[in-house]
């Protein structure tokens, strides 16, 4: 047991330092305050929305659905991040040949890697249910029970998700493992089954409608539709022993058999995962000239193209963006009805009228929230050094990966922006403005991202995973995103609200966006450089 | 040529190097020793413009390399203590890439890969990916990366760890190839005997100050390399 948590405790000193900046000198306040900084935020947004939710629900006296609702977005949330993060932290790890070189038994190494995984998810699951249980505490009277249950669950709620995606990562990684593309089939394996979630997540009402049909009671309902969350609301509302014995046991029992099953076939996955083909018959190479921009953005595209997990990371939101097109495109009733459930009452006449602005607006949401630029810096690891000693200036380095980002998302934008002039009327003003806005906000968000990375750099990954989705780098990034997308979105509505025409906003949002662009490229210019020769491998 | 004028690197309160002086002319194979932690990747990657220094100068055939890193870039090539190569490249595409960034003409990038994959032994394996290899194997692909574009200065960091021992031959062989050019090496190493046998100057290093440097007699006197190394050490 003692070298059980001796590898813990070296394994969670690696991988979840995420707030820990390389080669920076970091006072304790930011090292402590930044992550109380940023998880207060995101815990008091969840607060005040489950507030404004409860709010209807008290009347009735049924607050805890909303505890329910929690419950499931958190599950949902730990399920799609776990399925791509599962490949990345149980099966790909760089000190695999350490790891299985030390005397412990093979389930200890697993089970390591899989506390890790599910710590991490824990302490996303709490951002999400603290609020929400305090909020119902504070609107219900609740007794000691209340928060020995609730603790309890912020422990326990994660395990199944984990345990779903462990075994959906781990088959995806032994299939995709037996193909000669395994990387390709691994991101259409992995994008497949996040589109199925995300397809049953988007049609939840018919289930429950149907679970509504054929159940007895709401608790029933929620029980059939996911039962640790039937069981938790179960034990807030009435709470007997024997139940709380049940909710832990069978969790806890199903991580058990989780590690037993998969332990013996997790060295099998992991060799198989691990087994690099080589090229016995090709002898032949081709050796081609290329100025050093184009070299510099041909590696950044081969790097992006063989890790799985930033494919994936950066592609389901231009995944998503093409869904968004094509919905607007052939579905505007359900662009209305989503709209009318957010609180947002606009007729399908409007909406047409205002088509360029809200294009506008979608190219920019998508832009800011798929950065891939804030992993790159990151992911060069100790080959930092090769690019460092390369005879070329380092703003051609940093701008090859935003260019290279930027292409990989503009032709996307572009095929969106083609379709949509087919559709709906654009005058030939707006189109160029779209056109320009789908070039110069993916620079714009790709610039963002990668200074981002060279100020918060993680050169010191095990794995991609832990760039990608668990550096300081990219949740700074995705935040900063979001936030603009917001303050995007209100300006658009603002815009709508107050009669300035769609022309007016595009125009407006294409002149701001080629200032910011310049802004960004001035800094990087300035304070890039530096920077970038401060980070030491 | 490479001149190295009271160089000090500071890692918080720890010097990394102190007050670090020496020059290595043309022609010369140039080695440099020390016990690990000394000082030597540190120094060498201050000379590739890896890491910045917070005193001193190093001038690369007369230009700094702290001033104008590019110009004094194109005149080096650099093989890494540790080959952390680009590892989802094939081989090929890898050596090509170093080719593209000091804008080589494909004849002499054909003829130079040419030459060094087939002395290397490594014909049969420039389309592989990076990541199938072996320590010696990438060790391999990163000397000739760096031979490819024809440097006027070859800067290694302990190049003969994990060569299989014709490798170490054929690296000590363009060494000497290169020198007879009029090109400047400058490596760090641990087998000291190689470095008595191969090299003109040497300079030992204890905890980031310059011990001893000059040429291999003014150094090493009537005793063997180790002898003195191992004195220095006490």
């Amino acid at each position: 047991m003692s070298k059980f948590f001796t590898l813990l405790r070296a394994s969670m000193s690696e991988g979840m330092n995420v707030f820990r900046l390389h080669g920076k000198k970091q006072s304790k306040w930011f090292r402590i305050g930044l992550p109380i900084l940023l998880g207060a935020m995101i815990m008091f947004s969840v607060a005040g929305y489950a507030d404004m939710m409860m709010e209807p629900l008290a009347e009735v006296e049924m607050e805890f659905v909303v505890l329910t609702l929690f419950v499931i977005i958190s599950a949902v949330f730990i399920l799609m991040e776990g399925i791509y993060k599962a490949s990345g932290l149980l099966f790909n790890c760089r000190d695999d040949d350490l790891m299985l070189s030390l005397p412990v038994k093979k389930t200890t190494v697993l089970a390591v890697r899989v506390l890790k995984f599910y710590l991490f998810e824990t302490m996303i699951n709490a951002l999400i249910l603290v609020p929400a249980m305090v909020m119902y505490a504070m609107r219900v009277e609740v007794g000691a029970s209340f928060y020995l249950v609730s603790l309890t669950a912020l422990l326990i709620l994660p395990i199944l998700p984990i345990v779903i995606s462990s075994l959906l990562g781990g088959a995806i990684a032994f299939l995709s493992s037996r193909f000669k593309y395994k990387n390709l089939v691994q991101i259409v394996l992995t994008t497949a089954f996040l589109l199925v979630i995300m397809y049953v997540s988007i049609n939840m009402k018919d289930i429950l409608q149907t679970l509504a049909q054929n159940a007895g009671s709401i608790n029933e309902i929620i029980t059939k539709l996911y039962f640790p969350a039937g069981q938790f609301i179960q034990l807030v509302l009435d709470f007997r022993i024997v139940d709380f014995l049940v909710f832990v046991g069978v969790n806890v029992g199903i991580l058990v058999l989780m590690l037993v099953v998969l332990g013996n076939v997790y060295y099998k996955i992991n060799s198989r995962v691990r087994m690099v083909k080589t090229n016995t018959v090709l002898h032949d190479y081709v050796i081609k000239k290329h100025r050093p921009l184009v070299a510099l953005v041909r590696k950044e595209a081969g790097k992006f193209a063989s890790s799985p997990v930033f494919v994936i990371n950066a592609g389901f939101g231009l995944v998503l963006y093409v869904v968004a097109v094509i919905l607007v495109c052939t579905n505007m009733d359900s662009v209305i009805d989503m709209m009318a459930k957010m609180g947002v009452e606009i007729s399908a006449e409007a909406i047409i009228n205002y088509m360029p602005a809200c294009m506008f607006g979608l190219v920019f949401v998508m832009s800011m929230t798929t950065s891939i630029t804030s992993s790159m810096i990151s992911l060069e690891g100790k080959s930092f050094n090769i690019l460092k000693s390369l005879p070329t200036n380092p703003v051609k380095i940093i701008l090859a990966k935003v260019l290279a980002a930027a292409m990989i998302m503009i032709p996307i934008f572009l095929i969106g922006d083609m379709v949509m002039f087919v559709r709906f009327d654009f005058d030939v003003w707006q189109m160029l403005m779209i056109i320009a806005s789908s070039v110069v906000m993916p620079m714009v968000a790709e610039l963002v991202g990668i200074i981002v990375n060279l100020k918060y750099p993680k050169m010191d990954a095990k794995n991609d995973t832990e760039v990608v989705k668990q550096s300081m780098s990219s949740m700074v990034a995705v935040l900063v995103g979001l936030a603009a997308s917001v303050v995007m979105v209100y300006i658009i509505y603002s815009g709508f609200n107050s009669g300035l025409s769609a022309t007016e906003v595009v125009g407006a949002g294409l002149v701001f966006g080629i200032m910011v662009l310049g802004l960004l490229v001035v800094y990087l210019k300035k304070w890039g450089i530096k920077e970038f020769n401060a980070i030491n491998v | 040529m490479i001149k190295i004028l009271n160089v000090t690197k500071k890692y918080g309160d720890k010097k990394a190097l102190d007050n670090v002086s020496f020059e290595v002319g043309d022609g010369e194979i140039f080695a440099f020793i020390g016990h690990n932690g000394a000082g030597k990747t540190t120094l060498i990657k201050a000379i590739m413009g890896i890491h910045d220094f917070d005193e001193g100068e190093i001038l690369i055939n007369g230009k700094s390399i702290a001033k104008e890193p590019v110009a004094c870039k194109k005149e080096m090539a650099y093989v890494p203590d540790n080959p952390e190569l680009y590892e989802n490249m094939r081989a090929i595409q890898f050596i090509n890439f170093i080719c593209d960034m000091y804008e080589v003409d494909l004849e002499k990038r054909n003829k130079n890969i040419k030459k060094y994959a087939e002395m290397f032994e490594m014909s049969q394996n420039l389309n592989d990916t990076i990541d199938s290899f072996s320590h010696g194997m990438k060790q391999k692909v990163a000397l000739i990366a760096a031979l490819s574009h024809d440097p006027k200065i070859l800067i290694m960091d302990e190049p003969f760890v994990g060569l299989d021992p014709k490798a170490v031959f054929d690296t000590k062989e363009v060494m000497r190839e290169m020198v007879k050019n009029g090109k400047t090496i400058f490596f760090s190493t641990h087998i000291l005997d190689v470095a008595e046998k191969l090299c003109t100057r040497v300079a030992i290093i204890k905890k980031g100050k310059i011990m001893k440097v000059g040429s291999m007699k003014e150094v090493k006197g009537d005793k063997s390399l180790e002898k003195v190394f191992l004195e220095l050490e006490k």
